[in-house]
């Protein structure tokens, strides 16, 4: 094993500085709408309330307690400065929740679900794809399953959702409409609630599954008859290897790479959350959000969310970058 | 035979996933039998449910439930009968020059943890809003009260900044509430202990309302009936529903299943379309709103008007506001985008019989100046008059995407306007884009509620003290945000607002005067009533208001269904009126 250290380095160099440019960004992009976050507080509360005024003294108090009445270089320096000490401050919109509270309620079920289902529509569709692939027009009942995942790929993913909620939870209602468990339940660490949750979980679960499905179905079938014309392939069928062996250890190895390139990237995407799922199902988590803090301006908490999601991503690709020469001999050779 | 193998492998993980999910349906807990259960539906999801200080600014008091179910208020203004309900309160009266109002709080009165409720609470809560301008409606209650005092042990006087008759009715200032919710009274021995009130969360809240919270997540409010409320002592009344659920259960289409399977009691304004409430009062019949037939919805307080940027050459010349006026059909809106639920608008005041003595009054004017009427060809002539060629208008025309109604109604205003020439450019802009450009006057038309709906307080929105010249940033969007100016009309408003609510015979007088002007003037064009349509399920309660049983008003998410749920004392002979009951063949 000789990754060197000067690739290492090299490495982290870019991942530290990846955080850096997008911390600085989302500093400053969100900042350059126009229009006050507590602004739109008060636009949100007077079309609750019927009416009401701009109430200037609340604005400016506001203001003064998040800092938005300096310059925005000092308050892009306290912004770092607190960010070092891992404080992300205060929501404006739902003042005076902390980011981080907003963070972690949300964290668990979008990483739960979506970890999750991630992780089943890519094996399942890697496999099935594969499969598919390999047998090529023999088995006529697969090849059934090329159509089938070119229409749920294309499926435009709230209306298989819809869908979904109206024939599995309204006219056969198997699955609870709506929500991560029971109305009126508290979160606990029993088997029951555990069961609540699964419940719940089914069906934005299924949705999701069968919509990414369709994706690493069809790549990974495209993937793997682009192997078999491979002169390897050929060689190894000529020296009279069993064709289960080649499919195993020879094709569908190599197919793989690419598909998991695909699947750590999706996984650092996963904290993005699924901003459809969580409509439609009522689903908690971190898409939501992001899509409300965006809406109203709320600058902590879209510093927040941003900094999760490129942190997240800028981790899997660090990972991979390690991973990859030894996954891939090929990357190592190169370099060397 | 390999490739049957692995399928096999893709059998089996399938078989996994299958049964991972088969045992779990159908072992469904609510803490209390679904007969017993009166569950709300609400429109968005609770951001932080354990954020319950109501004078933080963005926290939501409807859809937590906290000033319906936990908090309470000195009066109630049933705005369907005009009836001025004592609740926490029993009487009001102003000294001779309208300085002070004293108030007799009801004896018996106490908070769920069994403090009593007293003057000094509400002493207590004044001081904490002078003190902390980061609390709601601080700004608004400093401006108007200049002190609170304990006159003996259940009577409190609140000494005005200026003589003002009307004190009782701002909600912004006196806790008294009609349209949507007001000032609320906060336990002093809970809130003295807080160092700083605007950063304190009271996620466990103390009230003196009929029920306690027992559980809060993203999605649900879940509240049970208290035993021990105040009320069922001084009333003797038991409120139906053992346990009340606001509960989110997604977009629009999952509310109107949850309905229609009987999942949800009643939605709030806003959360179903005409065309789906439709299709969920077909397929269950136990699903009404406010009328049987159309316009299906109660009238919400606040009508809808077209703002016209005033401060906008050539829209300040009255005569292309009115030619504007003349060339949108009204009920083409009424029809296109509200499917009929709502009716056309003269002016800016809901339609309510307590209302009915002023419009009555400015019969004529009304005819004089047909504010809803279409008539392109008398737009036409209005245009010459002014030396405006249509064709030559450009209208910033700014919605709100997140409004279904702003989005359906601006495509009916913006075709009626092109087709007379005018360009119209619709632009969708965000919350707070939008709350910054349309305070600074960067508009043309803009879609608007005129709130609260009360005769005085509405005309008071045209006021000159609200002007602002374009650019800066105007008091509010409806708080003549469209930079309307006439010091003759600003005269009138502020005479009014010296006149006690009693003396009608002043008031009309002064409103047909106003109204001669604002009718000249037409500074915004008025629209349609605001539909509110309410889905009510009676599957397992009844009692709800509705048309041919107008007792109070259908709302679910204003402080006033505390006495849609209870039923309240009539004010004149205290007999007891209204209230949920469960279903008679259910019980």
């Amino acid at each position: 094993m000789s990754v060197s250290w000067s690739y290492l380095a090299e490495r982290f160099v870019i991942f530290v500085a990846t955080i850096f440019i997008s911390v600085t960004a989302v500093f400053f992009v969100p900042r350059l709408v126009p229009g006050d976050p507590l602004g739109a507080v008060l636009a949100t509360m007077s079309t609750a309330a019927g009416g009401g005024s701009g109430s200037e003294e609340l604005v400016a108090e506001y203001r003064r307690r998040f800092g938005l009445d300096e310059s925005l270089f000092q308050q892009y320096l306290s912004y770092i400065r607190e960010l070092l000490r891992g404080n992300l401050g205060y929501s404006i919109a739902i003042f005076p929740t902390r980011v981080s509270t907003l963070l972690a309620d949300a964290i668990p079920w979008t990483v739960g679900l979506l970890g999750i289902t991630t992780v089943i529509s890519w094996l399942l569709g890697s496999l099935l794809g594969a499969i598919v692939g390999w047998s090529g027009g023999r088995a006529r009942f697969l090849q059934a399953l090329v159509p089938v995942a070119l229409i749920l790929y294309t499926t435009p993913y709230y209306i298989l959702a819809i869908i979904l909620v109206y024939g599995l939870a309204f006219r056969w209602p198997i699955f609870p409409l709506s929500g991560a468990y029971s109305p009126g339940r508290s979160p606990e660490w029993s088997l029951s609630f555990a069961g609540d949750v699964i419940k719940h979980g089914a069906l934005p679960a299924l949705s999701i599954v069968l919509i990414s499905l369709g994706w690493w179905f069809l790549s990974m079938r495209s993937l793997i008859i682009s192997e078999q014309g491979q002169d390897y392939i050929l060689w190894a069928e000529a020296k009279g290897l069993p064709r289960r062996r080649i499919f195993w250890a020879y094709a569908f190895r190599n197919a793989l790479l690419p598909q998991t390139t695909g699947l750590a990237l999706s996984l650092g995407h996963i904290v993005g959350g699924a901003l459809i799922t969580e409509v439609i199902f009522a689903y908690p988590g971190l898409g939501y959000l992001i899509y409300n803090a965006i809406k109203g301006l709320d600058f902590p908490v879209i510093q927040g969310t941003i900094l999760l999601l490129a942190c997240s991503v800028a981790l899997v690709n660090f990972i991979l970058d390690l991973a990859y020469p030894l996954i891939d001999p090929r990357i190592r050779a190169s370099r060397t | 035979m390999k490739v049957k193998k692995a399928w096999s492998i893709v059998a089996l993980l399938s078989l996994i996933l299958a049964a991972s999910i088969a045992p779990m349906a159908g072992s469904a807990q609510t803490t209390a039998p679904r007969e017993e259960t009166f569950k709300i539906a609400i429109g968005a999801r609770i951001a932080d449910p354990t954020n319950l200080n109501l004078y933080a600014p963005g926290v939501s008091r409807s859809d937590t439930g906290l000033h319906q179910l936990i908090y309470e208020y000195f009066f109630y203004y049933n705005l369907q009968t005009g009836e001025f309900i004592p609740w926490l309160a029993e009487s009001y009266e102003y000294n001779d020059d309208f300085t002070a109002l004293t108030v007799k709080l009801r004896e018996g009165v106490t908070w769920s943890d069994g403090q009593p409720f007293t003057p000094d609470d509400v002493v207590f809560t004044y001081d904490l809003l002078r003190n902390n301008p980061g609390m709601t409606w601080a700004e608004e209650a400093n401006k108007r009260v200049a002190s609170v005092e304990k006159v003996d042990d259940l009577t409190v006087r609140f000494n005005l900044t200026e003589p003002n008759p009307r004190y009782h009715l701002n909600r912004e200032a006196f806790p008294a509430v009609g349209i949507w919710g007001g000032i609320t009274i906060l336990p002093k021995h809970i809130w003295e202990n807080q160092p700083d009130p605007v950063t304190f969360k009271n996620s466990d809240p103390v009230g003196t309302g009929p029920y306690r919270l027992v559980d809060a997540s993203q999605t649900a409010m879940t509240y049970e009936r208290r035993d021990d409320w105040w009320g069922t002592k001084v009333f003797g009344i038991t409120p139906g529903p053992r346990v009340i659920q606001f509960v989110h259960v997604g977009p629009e289409t999952n509310i109107a299943l949850a309905i229609t399977a009987n999942e949800i009691d009643v939605a709030p304004i806003g959360v179903l379309t005409p065309g789906s409430f439709l299709e969920v009062a077909r397929r269950n019949p136990n699903v009404r709103a406010w009328s049987l037939d159309a316009p299906y919805a109660w009238l919400d307080p606040c009508p809808r008007a077209l703002m016209v940027q005033n401060a906008n050459p050539p829209l300040d010349k009255p005569e292309v506001r009115w030619a504007l006026s003349y060339l949108i059909d009204r009920q083409a809106i009424v029809d296109l985008a509200y499917e009929g639920t709502t009716v056309a608008a003269w002016g800016i005041w809901p339609e309510y019989d307590g209302n009915q003595p002023f419009f009555d009054a400015i019969a004529d004017l009304r005819e004089q100046y047909p504010t809803n009427t279409y008539d392109p060809a008398r737009a036409q002539e209005l245009f010459e008059q002014a030396g405006v060629s249509p064709s030559d208008l450009t209208l910033r025309y700014i919605v709100d995407p997140g409004s279904a109604e702003q989005m359906k109604v601006s495509t009916v205003i913006a075709d009626q306007l092109s087709a007379a020439g005018i360009q119209v450019e619709v632009q969708p802009l965000e919350t707070a884009p939008r709350e910054n450009a349309l305070r600074r006057g960067e508009y043309d038309i803009y879609f608007q509620a005129f709130c609260p709906g009360y005769i005085v307080e509405n005309l008071e929105l045209f006021h000159g003290k609200f002007y602002v010249p374009l650019g800066e940033m105007a008091p509010w969007f409806e708080r003549n945000s469209f930079r309307y100016q006439n010091p003759e009309f600003d005269a009138i408003v502020d005479q009014m607002f010296q006149v006690a609510p009693d003396d009608q015979q002043q008031l009309i007088s002064l409103y047909q005067q106003a109204m001669e002007i604002w009718f000249r003037d037409l500074p915004v064009l008025p629209m349609v009533q605001a539909p509110a349509l309410v889905p009510f399920n009676s599957t397992y309660w009844e009692g709800w208001p509705t048309a041919e049983n107008a007792w109070n008003m259908p709302v679910s998410w204003w402080a006033t269904f505390n006495l849609v749920l209870n039923g309240y004392p009539d004010p004149e002979t205290g007999e007891w009126i209204g209230g949920l009951k469960p279903k008679a063949s259910q019980s």
